[in-house]
């Protein structure tokens, strides 16, 4: 065969088999679960005076801006941030481990998290809270510190092996190992507690989008933005790695600083997360894969957008079911994610059949 | 053509006389724990010429995987020097590596939904900005190499969806789509049966000739190399090499040499391989053309060792044609029985 003939041969450019339109109908959904979950609490508000409160117009009762901008506003943005930050942390995961199973917290962040936490709750004794409350140190915010150090910690040790380990099945396992053994510590801790604290334990492990303040925002906004961003400068080096890691070295990726920064801007988006919010499940795992089944496509050029609002999506609906309208109730965000989660993935994904011809592994 | 030919400031071209890919004795293997290395093959010395199709061949397990991949820089060589377009192939930065060199792999890739375009699309890696978009001129490279490998009809279909010899074809137009000038591919027969072989070496050693790439294959598959090489590189199992043009390989007895094991043997007259039992009877053939070689055939797997009629008498198996249909006549003792197919044959002479 010769060069191509291009007049018997014409060339039709490759069809826009990525269903661009899709990201119009999410942005409708994102805004619509916006004020939905600003709208859904157990005071009943009016849209309108919520919006007239968001544009500083104030509103029939007084109470009702501080329950709008110092309450649900926030809580509404943290769903937002947690959704997208989980998700794209996610994709990288499964991207980089070749794994669908993989989510933010499989090397351990997490756990490293609960540690952090757990030593805070349940390590010190009556004197060691009475000390920690004397300097202040006992509420939300030590939580948050206690899970960002745990979290931290891990996010170095994970750098640290991963520069020396080549093989990404050795890091999954350590990372699985390193779960075992925090995890181990935490009951340790827990059987040597009392109930009050196993219970504030329990509490941050379920998982809260209502717990995060305005100045906490001000710490973990430029945290999740700076691991997007990082995600966002990934999608060429992970459409190589769809090959497999000598597949894309041969294509002249340098491997070795591509899989840091990976692990550096997923860990930090995982690690804030637990941070502030406990550890939440669920998401990361799931709405890659969705998105993989509404776009049908494997392209990260367009999967990091698509997860970035689909996952935000998927918490404020998360956020506004625990609020169970209509009621007094607020259920964990864990326990909503997966129960209401898993059953509808399970229905999309078994609807296309698509999951296992989508996924890359 | 030119489209697929690197730029000409990109290369050295000083190297092309003697091999735009060199291996002076080179030492390959593999790390086994924290000191222990352990060699596969030694004091190699190759050359890899532009326009050539060269095959890589040897029985399992010689290391003719360990050598490519040392070859495209995937594992270190163990000492020795590899030089590419003059230049040593370690000191090759990884992008400007991807433009000299590609490879087609062993392993089956999985991609998940992507179109069989943009699986192609994906070896223009090394030329695109930071997020991969594609220009024209990247677009029209990454078409040709399609077109080049008979894909270009598979661009619109999913890649997870074609056959393995359509994905053998996508992954080879990515190769290409790198527009190197230097194709490394570790075994891509394996996975296809025998007419997808011989026309994906036919493919090769075209893209070899008209687009002037250095190619190198490697395959178990001797007849294969033998049809289609410019060049073979035969490893045997202690690791030595021998490298000629296929039809030297042969008289020089070296391929008899390296596939030689028991039971089977080369022979270097057909360039088959066959079994090399003992012959326990002899019988003598009487046929003309595709019925004596098929007979015979069929004879030697029999057991028998295959004479000219001259030396045996009383037993001999003539092949006459008799109305058109071809006719197998046993004759022992003086007596002769006909048989409508070898198969027959087979049978009576086994009673």
């Amino acid at each position: 065969m010769t060069q191509p003939d291009r007049t018997t041969q014409p060339f039709i450019r490759p069809l826009p088999a990525i269903r661009w339109w899709m990201f119009g109908i999410l942005a409708i959904l994102l805004l619509l679960g916006f004020s939905a979950s600003l709208v859904f609490g157990s005071v009943s508000i009016p849209f309108d005076n919520i919006l007239r409160i968001l544009f500083g117009a104030g509103a029939e009762k007084a109470s009702w801006i501080k329950i709008v901008l110092d309450f649900r506003l926030p809580k509404s943005l943290t769903a937002m941030l947690v959704g997208a930050a989980l998700s794209v942390s996610g994709l990288q995961m499964q991207t980089l481990f070749r794994n669908p199973l993989a989510d933010p917290f499989i090397l351990g962040i997490n756990s490293g998290a609960s540690l952090g936490v757990a030593l805070v709750i349940l390590g010190f004794g009556t004197t060691g809270s009475l000390l920690l409350a004397g300097l202040g140190l006992v509420g939300d915010l030590s939580l948050a510190l206690a899970a960002s150090l745990g979290a931290g910690a891990v996010l170095v040790l994970v750098m640290l092996v991963g520069r020396k380990v080549r093989n990404p099945v050795t890091l999954l396992i350590l990372g699985l190992m390193f779960g075992y053994a925090t995890s181990a510590v935490v009951s340790l801790l827990i059987y040597f507690s009392i109930p009050e604290r196993i219970q504030t334990y329990t509490t941050w492990s379920y998982g809260s989008f209502g717990g995060v303040t305005w100045s906490q925002l001000q710490v973990m906004i430029p945290a999740i933005l700076v691991g997007l961003l990082i995600a966002y400068f990934l999608p060429k080096p992970l459409n190589a790695l769809l090959l497999g890691e000598d597949y894309a070295r041969t294509m002249g990726l340098n491997i070795k600083s591509t899989r840091l920064w990976i692990l550096l801007g997923a860990s930090i988006l995982a690690g804030v997360v637990t941070a502030f919010c406990g550890p939440i499940g669920f998401i990361g795992v799931a709405v890659p894969h969705l998105c993989r089944s509404l776009f049908n496509s494997s392209d990260h050029r367009v999967l990091i957008p698509a997860v970035t609002i689909v996952g935000a999506i998927v918490a404020l609906i998360a956020d506004v079911i625990a609020q169970l309208p209509g009621s007094q109730y607020i259920l964990p965000i864990n326990v909503v994610t997966s129960l209401f989660g898993a059953p509808f993935i399970v229905w999309v994904i078994l609807r296309q059949r698509r999951m296992k011809s989508t996924f890359a592994g | 053509m030119g489209d697929f030919a690197p730029e000409e400031d990109e290369i050295d071209l000083r190297g092309i006389d003697t091999g735009v890919l060199q291996a002076e004795a080179l030492q390959i293997g593999y790390q086994q724990g924290r000191n222990e290395r352990v060699s596969v093959a030694r004091d190699l010395n190759l050359q890899l010429k532009k326009g050539e199709l060269a095959c890589l061949v040897g029985p399992n397990g010689v290391g003719k995987s360990t050598l490519l991949r040392t070859l495209a820089g995937l594992q270190p060589m163990l000492s020795g020097r590899i030089t590419l377009l003059g230049k040593p192939l370690n000191r090759y930065h990884p992008r400007e590596l991807a433009k000299a060199l590609s490879v087609v792999l062993t392993e089956q890739v999985n991609v998940g939904a992507m179109r069989a375009f943009d699986v192609a699309a994906l070896g223009r890696h090394p030329y695109t900005n930071w997020l991969g978009g594609m220009d024209k001129q990247d677009e029209q490279t990454v078409r040709e190499a399609l077109a080049a490998v008979g894909a270009a009809p598979l661009s619109e279909r999913f890649f997870n969806e074609l056959s393995d010899g359509e994905r053998q074809k996508v992954m080879i137009a990515r190769a290409l789509a790198q527009e190197p000038l230097i194709l490394l591919l570790d075994e891509p027969t394996a996975f296809l049966d025998l007419p997808r072989r011989v026309v994906l070496m036919q493919m090769l050693h075209r893209l070899a000739h008209q687009l002037g790439k250095a190619i190198l294959v490697s395959t178990h598959d001797l007849d294969l190399a033998l049809h289609s090489a410019d060049m073979v590189w035969l490893m045997d199992m202690s690791g030595n090499m021998n490298v000629g043009a296929p039809e030297d390989l042969v008289l020089g007895g070296e391929f008899a040499h390296a596939f030689t094991q028991q039971g089977v043997r080369f022979d270097s007259k057909t360039g088959n391989f066959s079994f090399s039992s003992k012959p326990e009877r002899r019988i003598a053939l009487s046929a003309n053309g595709l019925a004596r070689l098929w007979t015979t055939r069929a004879l030697q797997r029999a057991g028998f060792e295959v004479v000219p009629i001259q030396m045996i008498q009383d037993e001999f198996v003539e092949v006459a044609e008799i109305d058109g249909e071809l006719v197998w006549r046993l004759h022992r003792a003086g007596w002769a029985v006909d048989h409508s197919s070898i198969y027959a044959l087979l049978l009576s002479l086994n009673e």
